[in-house]
């Protein structure tokens, strides 16, 4: 299995699976025409590590929680996220679990979508690791089927170190 | 009584038909192979490649590790030596600075691993090409371009040339596990398996597309779709094929496979 590094995280990466890490540049956009002015706009998204992992082709361009790719799952897929936040934001109770926790079939709702699509749910879970804070956001294809995929997200989180 | 026998005379002259075609074909089969020098009769003097070359004294068929080197024109890497399989997961670093893995298998549709420089001329011309997203007999590809490590390339540089929407590795060990020994080269894999259908090299994206479009078709890809039986025919008329050049001594990089030069 392939080992994956970068920007504070160790990623053994299991077979059929895409993966990436990035650090997101703070870009600037033009702002866009309702608003109506010619000033450039802080472009949305965060600026900390991402690491994104798939059991389908990931995308080359990929949301933060995952946009672009979610749409794709098929029934027997999932999409990983771990999406860093600012260090200060450890010191929050929303950050007071220690370690990524282990998925379960219980923590998987339809509703825990940052877009619902109809018949994938999801599950979000904040903690920190390395003392840094960390979101852990996870999307199954088919919220019927997810006992089969949450084991194969487990086995991939299980391989994940934070440095 | 005569309605029985008329039938009969006709079945009989329509397998008459049948057989004398049968032999025609056969005749020019034969006639084929002797153009190529193979000669089927075991008693046929040696300056022949014989059918059976076990026997002590027949002359001994090429094997792939007799053949040279082949030889391209400037600027055209030649293909590597041996046959790449399956094609090897990509991991290695971004030009943003990231690290990525893509996976071979399970992916449906084709993939095509580009291998590129940023310092190579005949690169250049792929760089442009795929700023445009590939497509292969109508059919979008999956493209991954690979360059060296950022040790060896300038990440900014291949961030520069990068298609806005592409996805590019850095990794020294992706031209090792496919035996690249220079930019550019390309390998065209079955997503669903990780077979390589394709590889080797060409001056341009036009010439190289023409060259995937056989490949691709070759392997049983039509041009949005594949049955079951676009790919047991593919399948079968690649292995006559092979068996029938390899038959008549003609091997991976055989001159007469190149009849331009």
């Amino acid at each position: 299995m392939t080992v994956l590094a970068a920007h504070g995280f160790a990623l053994t990466v299991p077979p059929g699976w895409d993966a990436r890490i990035r650090l997101p540049v703070a870009q600037s956009v033009s702002a866009p025409p309702s608003m109506r002015t010619d000033e450039v706009v802080p472009m949305g998204g965060t600026t900390n590590p991402i690491l994104h992992a798939t059991t389908i082709t990931l995308p080359a361009v990929v949301g933060d929680y995952g946009g672009g790719a979610v749409e794709h799952l098929g029934p027997h897929d999932a999409f990983v996220a771990v999406v860093g936040f600012d260090v200060e934001a450890a010191a929050t109770a929303l950050f007071g679990r220690q370690g990524l926790p282990t998925l379960r079939d219980a923590n998987f709702r339809p509703a825990t979508q940052q877009r619902v699509l109809a018949g994938a749910s999801g599950t979000q879970s904040f903690f920190q690791a390395a003392n840094r804070p960390y979101c852990l956001y996870v999307v199954v294809g088919r919220h019927a089927l997810r006992r089969s995929v949450i084991p194969r997200c487990n086995e991939l989180l299980r391989g994940l170190r934070f440095t | 009584m005569t309605l029985i026998v008329g039938t009969l005379v006709i079945i009989v002259a329509l397998l008459s038909v049948l057989v004398v075609g049968l032999l025609r074909s056969h005749a020019e089969i034969v006639r084929a192979l002797h153009d190529l020098g193979v000669n089927l009769d075991p008693d046929a003097p040696d300056g022949t490649f014989r059918a059976t070359a076990s026997e002590p004294g027949a002359i001994r068929r090429p094997m792939v590790s007799d053949v040279g080197p082949a030889s391209t024109v400037d600027g055209v890497l030649a293909p590597t030596s041996g046959r790449l399989v399956v094609a090897h997961d990509l991991a290695g670093a971004t030009p943003d600075g990231g690290a990525a893995v893509v996976s071979m298998s399970g992916r449906p549709g084709l993939t095509l691993v580009a291998f590129l420089s940023t310092g190579c001329g005949t690169c250049a011309d792929f760089w442009s090409a795929f700023r445009t997203a590939p497509t292969i007999g109508g059919s979008p590809v999956r493209l991954i371009i690979v360059t060296h490590s950022p040790a060896a390339e300038s990440p900014s540089s291949v961030a520069e040339l990068a298609p806005e929407n592409g996805l590019v590795v850095m990794s020294d060990e992706a031209f090792d596990d496919h035996g690249v020994a220079a930019a550019p080269y390309f390998v065209l894999v079955d997503g669903a398996d990780a077979s390589v259908i394709g590889e080797g090299s060409a001056a341009g994206w036009v010439q190289l597309k023409a060259l995937l479009q056989r490949a691709a078709a070759d392997a049983g890809w039509a041009a949005d779709r594949r049955s079951r039986r676009d790919l047991l025919n593919a399948g079968a008329r690649r292995r006559q094929v092979d068996h029938a050049l390899a038959e008549a001594g003609i091997f991976p990089g055989d001159p007469s496979l190149t009849p331009e030069q």
